[in-house]
């Protein structure tokens, strides 16, 4: 057991040493003087150029500059945008609760709609309503986020003129006005994680169901919507909390586009904008937080399934 | 004589459950004679009708794909489809008249899908786009299946610190959001080559074909016919091209396909930001993207690439199901 978590330390320094040394390089390796990249082309001043210099360490070695821009990272000091001068850690914290809120309702629905889905096809397994389901979950796996989310628009705020397109309402607005316009980006980011969610509670719960426990709950005459419920659901638990750790990280990528489709002020969204805008701090602050917030979730979901599942506990 | 001739693999009882037992007669396999590989037509016959029309549409695509580029660089421009960027509406250099179509009109026989908010014709676009996700798909999977699948195969068969190095490597790069990382690479560097786009998705997807291949080629290295290989002393580099990678090579091909179909969403998400190549080359995703604005006026030009882009996914989807089905079956009776 200690081994197991020590083992998963280990692992996440080294992931998040390499991680941000790539993030890092990307940038720094970047063909050309960076004072031009992060300038442009437009008029500037001595003054600037070396204020840039100074604050990039660019006269250092790239090793050393890599362990103080880390050292800076790591107490929360991610550098300056050029272009907005607003330090890049501000940005990100003002922007993270929204990204946070998609990410989770997004969750919440999928698990919520997979569930019910999963547990109908392998408890109804080769019949019409099992068939029926799976060829909806592959239709649902195959439709692209940004696609979803244009559906919803137009069927919701162009033909039924129900919800808006746009126009972000933080929670600060009203719990209502914030649902309003958190709905449909969730709703599009849900859909294909939950034909993710219910295709690995079916194919789960099929193995369960033979199990003999399940026979002998079934001698005892217990109800089948009790059995499939509470004793059969159990064991699949886990299994869906590691695919939701590991689908937190691809929602991290769907919300860039699905905040931008929506015109949502969020992480993705700003990552965006930076990138049109050439702010490359701020990109490579995004990407490295993005990134490094990826890490800690899965690295959180293994230590939970560690302590969790006796299988491993025991060993 | 009968059992050779015939399919080896319509003669594995499958017994509910899923497993396959294969009657006794059939590991007699008379020497010499090598089972009869079932041709491509008779693969295709053997589908279901939902994955046969998944082939149809993506060989349309293909040919699609194709004829655009045969269109643009041998024919310039006139084999008979219209010109992807021409403006139908405004004076053509190349007739001296002005264009008869206005602005989003609906599908007509002139303009199978209509015209967009340029009343350029969209079928026509369409055709054109499907070179960059067709391009795309194919660059990435060549990538992911040599690289990926060479290296996967070597280290599941060699094992050892080489191994644990690697594997621990590709760990660190799975572990990155990669659409993120896609968008951090072609913003930082200005990439917007068709390409160099493909083969910066190519490379970012070689850790997932390793992963695919070494699991395999774990799983075939315990196997009578490695065994026996290794016991007659073959080089472990006749071994690795001979006996592994053939049998690797299926099951990663048939994940290609569902990994090829993630390729093409994460372009299509890409050309939706505009990040991907260039405009006016027209791909599916920015004609989502430019129709979008006009969501009110004409749902039509939103809808016709999203679906030519669902079903392309969809489909190969599909496929890849198909073959990784297929491939499974054949692995349990190798």
């Amino acid at each position: 057991m200690l081994k197991t978590i020590a083992f998963i330390f280990l692992r996440l320094i080294a992931t998040l040493l390499a991680i941000t040394f790539l993030t890092f390089a990307m940038v720094a390796l970047l063909p050309g003087d960076p004072v031009d990249t992060i300038l442009g082309t437009g008029p500037r001043t001595d003054e600037q150029v070396s204020s840039i210099r100074g604050d990039l360490n660019l006269d250092d070695p790239f090793l050393i500059r890599y362990v103080s821009w880390l050292g800076d990272a790591v107490t929360g000091d991610l550098g300056d945008s050029y272009i907005t001068d607003q330090p890049v850690a501000e940005t990100i914290s003002q922007r993270v609760p929204v990204t946070a809120q998609l990410a989770i309702m997004a969750i919440l629905i999928a698990v919520a709609a997979a569930i019910p889905i999963g547990v109908l096809g392998a408890y109804k397994q080769s019949k019409w309503q099992d068939s029926t389901s799976s060829g909806a979950v592959q239709v649902a796996l195959s439709i692209p986020n940004f696609i979803v989310g244009i559906f919803l628009i137009w069927l919701f705020a162009v033909q039924w003129n129900l919800l808006p397109a746009s126009n972000w309402n933080r929670i600060s607005d009203g719990i209502g006005a914030n649902l309003q316009s958190a709905i449909m980006p969730s709703l599009a980011l849900a859909l294909g994680t939950a034909a993710v969610f219910s295709r690995l509670v079916r194919s789960d719960m099929i193995g369960t169901l033979q199990e003999n426990y399940i026979l002998s709950a079934r001698a005892k005459g217990l109800s089948d919507r009790y059995i499939l419920f509470r004793h059969a659901l159990r064991p699949s638990s886990l299994s869906l909390m590691t695919i939701v750790g590991i689908s937190f990280g691809a929602l991290l990528g769907g919300t860039v586009v699905i905040e931008t489709l929506f015109a949502i002020p969020g992480l993705g969204f700003s990552l965006i904008n930076a990138i049109n805008g050439r702010d490359i701090i701020l990109i490579q602050g995004i990407t490295v937080f993005i990134a490094v917030m990826f890490i800690l979730i899965n690295t959180v979901v293994d230590l939970l399934y560690a302590v969790l599942d006796p299988r491993i506990r025991r060993s | 004589m009968a059992t050779t001739e015939s399919n080896i693999d319509t003669q594995y009882l499958v017994v509910p459950g899923g497993t396959i037992v294969a009657p006794v007669d059939d590991f007699v396999v008379p020497s010499g004679v090598k089972p009869r590989r079932k041709s491509a037509f008779g693969v295709f016959r053997e589908m279901p009708i939902v994955v046969k029309l998944g082939v149809f549409w993506l060989f349309l695509i293909f040919v699609g794909a194709i004829y655009a580029q045969l269109d643009v660089r041998v024919f310039n421009g006139s084999l008979p489809l219209a010109d992807p960027n021409l403006q139908l509406n405004n004076f053509n250099p190349a007739t001296g008249e002005f264009g008869t179509a206005t602005p989003l009109e609906s599908p007509s026989w002139a303009h199978l899908l209509g015209t967009d908010a340029l009343a350029r014709d969209t079928f026509s676009r369409a055709v054109h786009g499907s070179w960059v996700s067709v391009t795309v798909a194919v660059v990435s999977v060549t990538c992911g299946v040599i690289v990926g699948g060479v290296l996967g195969s070597l280290v599941g068969f060699v094992r050892g610190k080489t191994e644990t190095a690697l594997m621990a490597g590709i760990d660190v790069l799975l572990a990155f959001p990669a659409l993120v990382l896609l968008l951090a690479l072609i913003s930082i560097f200005e990439v917007r080559d068709l390409f160099v786009i493909s083969f910066v998705i190519g490379l970012l997807s070689i850790p997932a074909y390793m992963r695919v291949s070494r699991a395999n080629s774990l799983a075939i290295s315990n196997r009578e016919f490695v065994v026996a290989a290794q016991a007659i002393g073959t080089k472990k580099l006749t071994i690795l091209w001979r006996e592994i990678i053939p049998n690797v090579m299926p099951t990663l091909i048939a994940y290609a396909m569902v990994a090829a179909a993630g390729v093409i969403v994460v372009e299509g998400a890409l050309s939706f930001l505009g990040l991907s190549v260039q405009l006016p080359t027209p791909t599916w995703g920015n004609m989502i993207n430019q129709a979008r604005r006009d969501i009110k006026i004409n749902f039509g030009q939103v809808l016709y690439p999203a679906l030519i882009l669902t079903f392309t996914v969809l489909a190969l989807n599909q496929v890849g199901d198909f073959f990784q089905r297929r491939s499974a079956h054949r692995g349990s009776s190798l």
